[in-house]
């Protein structure tokens, strides 16, 4: 399977370093700006599924790219949403800022920062609950792109590929567009990188990552990101 | 501080799928291609210094990169370049070479295709790409020997960034790390080679080396990293299609 993970493009609450992840936020100029490039880099993709996490920064950007890729089979054309690909739910921090957020957790506070993954916000999620709801849907489509393999389509004698080169000729091409921490779960899943590493992959603002998963063997094969960002 | 790592472009050896790490080759035509193509996309990012692996396939791409960004010196005559010797007060490009950027030494496979490498070795031949990391190849190095080269080399590099600070402290918070403007500003451009970006790439995202198979770093391609306030991270991952 190949997955095109996009991050929703920058937005007012990233400007104004407010902490939130299952709120809302509109974009900012920044990320209104990047919208033009993600669908030009989009444009023709040959594309399976979109799935996009429900909140509207995500959604919004995965309507204006389903405008513009090429679906494979158009019956099965269409954004679908997908709520275990929303942010990190933080709880008591939501739409807070960091100063807020200090004032109403006390003491202890910081491990936010620097125990980030192992850090339980009050009434939010963690890190590792993250990252078994995507797990969880990730393995879905996973599976259902096996059981959908036609299994005369693996042992054709005449056809010169090997398996390996017919499966991923036919592997779905699946995009999904989501958030900073729910793409970096995914990430941190499809790469077998531990949690506490995956920090050091980074998917820009806007930015497109894409994974060809196969075989159970997941690999990065790009990073890309509108140039001012640089 | 940032760090742009360069695969070099395709060579004829790529092409005749020869196993080859100390040998040099040549670019193929499309590896002049995809160099230039390369070079293009790097022109237009900020580079503040360039490394490169001494061989030619990585050096010749390092110094045109030098160049697009006006890194050049005076030569004092006799420094080696990708296209000769230089005499003195020659206008040349500023390129580091190290020789810790080399390719894995393949020893007896150097030149050899996969079939003519497992007559050499015999059975236990599968297991070479199967196990890189650990297996040493006669006469040559084994992947973890390249890895602990550039490991040292990367230190060396990033040492404005990491100074007083051991790797394992790059998990933590930015509450106690430099605060910016402390921190060097400088892109650094490394030219070097597949298992080369891949041991440094392993090191940095703690990968055992033989998944770092998973990053996928083609002939002309690049890897972009951070070094700042904030976690370091890989932000950018391309190779330009020819």
């Amino acid at each position: 399977m190949k997955f095109i993970f996009i991050r929703h493009p920058e937005t007012m609450a990233n400007v104004n370093r407010i902490i939130y992840g299952q709120t809302d936020s509109e974009y900012s100029p920044k990320g209104w700006a990047d919208v033009p490039w993600v669908v030009k880099e989009m444009t023709g993709e040959k594309v399976d599924y979109i799935y996009t996490s429900p909140l509207k920064r995500a959604s919004y950007l995965a309507g204006e790219v389903a405008k513009v890729v090429e679906w494979k089979d158009p019956a099965q054309a269409g954004l679908r949403e997908e709520p275990r690909m929303m942010e990190m739910h933080f709880g008591i921090f939501e739409g807070k800022t960091n100063q807020e957020a200090r004032e109403l957790y006390g003491e202890g506070y910081e491990a936010f920062w620097y125990d980030f993954n192992h850090f339980k916000v009050p009434g939010g999620e963690t890190f590792d609950q993250v990252k078994e709801r995507v797990e969880e849907f990730l393995k879905e489509l996973l599976v259902e792109e096996t059981a959908q393999r036609d299994p005369a389509d693996l042992s054709k004698p005449e056809d010169p590929r090997t398996k390996e080169e017919r499966i991923r000729a036919n592997s779905k091409v699946v995009v999904i567009v989501a958030h900073s921490l729910a793409i970096r779960a995914a990430l941190s899943f499809l790469l077998n990188i531990p949690l506490d590493d995956i920090w050091k992959v980074e998917a820009k603002p806007a930015g497109i990552v894409e994974i060809d998963y196969t075989f159970n063997y997941g690999k990065l094969d790009s990073c890309r990101y509108q140039k001012h960002r640089d | 501080m940032k760090l742009i790592l360069v695969r070099h472009p395709e060579t004829e050896a790529n092409v005749q799928k020869i196993i080859y790490g100390r040998l040099d080759s040549h670019y193929s035509e499309r590896g002049f291609r995809t160099a230039e193509q390369t070079a293009a996309i790097l022109k237009d990012k900020k580079i503040d210094k360039v490394y490169t692996s001494p061989l030619w396939r990585a050096s010749w791409l390092a110094e045109k990169i030098a160049e697009d960004h006006g890194l050049t010196v005076t030569a004092k005559g006799g420094e080696v370049l990708s296209d000769g010797i230089a005499k003195e007060g020659d206008i040349i490009p500023d390129v580091v070479r190290d020789d810790r950027l080399m390719e894995m030494n393949f020893g007896l496979f150097e030149g050899k295709t996969n079939a003519e490498a497992k007559e050499i070795y015999g059975d236990g031949f599968s297991q070479f790409w199967a196990d890189l990391a650990h297996f040493t190849a006669p006469e040559g190095e084994s992947w973890q020997d390249v890895q602990d080269r550039v490991v040292e080399f990367m230190k060396e590099v990033l040492a404005p960034e990491i100074e007083g600070q051991g790797e394992d402290s790059w998990g933590w918070s930015p509450l106690t790390m430099r605060r910016p403007g402390e921190a060097c500003s400088d892109t650094i451009c490394i030219v070097a080679h597949a298992l080369v970006i891949r041991g440094a790439m392993a090191w940095f995202l703690k990968m055992p080396l033989n998944d770092s198979w998973g990053i996928e770093i083609r002939t002309g391609g690049y890897i972009e990293m951070i070094f700042d306030s904030e976690r370091p991270r890989m932000f950018g991952l391309a190779a330009p299609t020819v």
